[in-house]
């Protein structure tokens, strides 16, 4: 505890704007899962520490994480679900193809 | 050992260890979405969220997050990645690449700006709203071990993990029904998805 935690503020900022930069210019489907997969940690980073500063018993912050984690798990599984579905129907997994989804 | 070296030379490791941390996840990160490769991006995809890891175990004194991060994300969404590109043929292994031109240079540097104000803004913002509790505010609270002089030595993890379970389950039990009927959903939803189409039935 030498250091305070508003180093991770500007780690997690980094880290979104990766993953914000990669989901922008990717154009696999499967890399803006991973892309998101990345904002995603970098705002559990923020819970999970910010759960020891200003949290009377410590663990909000944590159960937030938990909670977060399961609906990554849930997100990637529909995600990879739609992206197998649309391969067999297309034969692509390319998201700029997707042309038929345009509103 | 730790009476031969002087104590500085703890807390300097102790930022070498935070700089080596953050240089290997925000790198891992910086990998996955800029490899060619789809499988290399999803490898690094599994160091970033090592590093997440260590980062819950070091930083927010919590092992169990740990745990449940890495079997998880890193054991579990990453090898469902892994079979989704095997699954989906060869031309998804790597990525076409068109460039970086994606639209106006003039709407690239607006966007780039309004990215910089909100970074500037949260960096700016951080010092004085988050860190409203001092160290001694935190050494009296139940599950803090302090030493004699009064510094924070750990935090009890079975403690901790004890408060975590019950304010998981009374607190938050709403909460967690929901995210059992939400994953029952999910598990029937790609299932539906991913099925074969079967003209029998």
């Amino acid at each position: 505890m030498s250091f305070d935690g508003s180093i991770f503020v500007i780690v997690a900022l980094i880290m979104f704007l990766i993953g914000f930069i990669g989901f922008i210019k990717s154009q696999s489907a499967i890399r803006m899962l991973i892309a998101v997969e990345i904002m995603i940690n970098s705002a559990n980073i923020n819970f999970a520490v910010f759960a020891l500063y200003n949290d009377t018993s410590f663990v909000t912050g944590h159960v937030a994480v938990l909670i977060s984690i399961a609906l990554a798990a849930a997100e990637a599984a529909i995600g990879l679900g739609l992206i197998l579905s649309i391969y067999r129907s297309h034969g692509t997994v390319d998201a700029t193809d997707f042309v038929e989804f345009k509103g | 050992m730790a009476f031969l070296f002087p104590t500085e030379l703890f807390e300097a490791l102790d930022y070498l260890v935070l700089i080596l941390l953050i240089g290997y996840t925000l790198g891992s990160a910086l990998l996955a979405v800029s490899v060619k490769s789809i499988y290399h991006a999803v490898l690094w995809l599994i160091f970033s969220l090592l590093g997440v890891a260590m980062m819950f175990l070091f930083y927010a004194e919590s092992s169990f997050l740990l745990v449940v991060q890495i079997i998880v994300y890193a054991g579990g969404i990453t090898v469902l990645m892994l079979f989704a590109i095997s699954l989906s043929g060869k031309e998804a292994m790597f990525e076409k690449s068109k460039g970086w031109k994606l639209m106006d240079w003039r709407l690239n540097l607006a966007g780039g700006f309004i990215l910089f104000s909100i970074a500037v803004y949260i960096i700016t913002q951080v010092s004085s709203t988050f860190w409203s509790i001092t160290e001694e505010e935190l050494s009296t609270r139940p599950g803090t071990v302090v030493n004699e002089a009064g510094n924070i030595v750990s935090f009890d993890e079975a403690e901790m993990i004890q408060r975590l379970a019950s304010e998981l389950f009374t607190v938050h039990g709403g909460t967690v029904i929901l995210l059992g009927l939400l994953l029952l959903a999910t598990m029937l939803g790609s299932v539906y998805l991913v099925k074969k189409e079967v003209e029998d039935l």
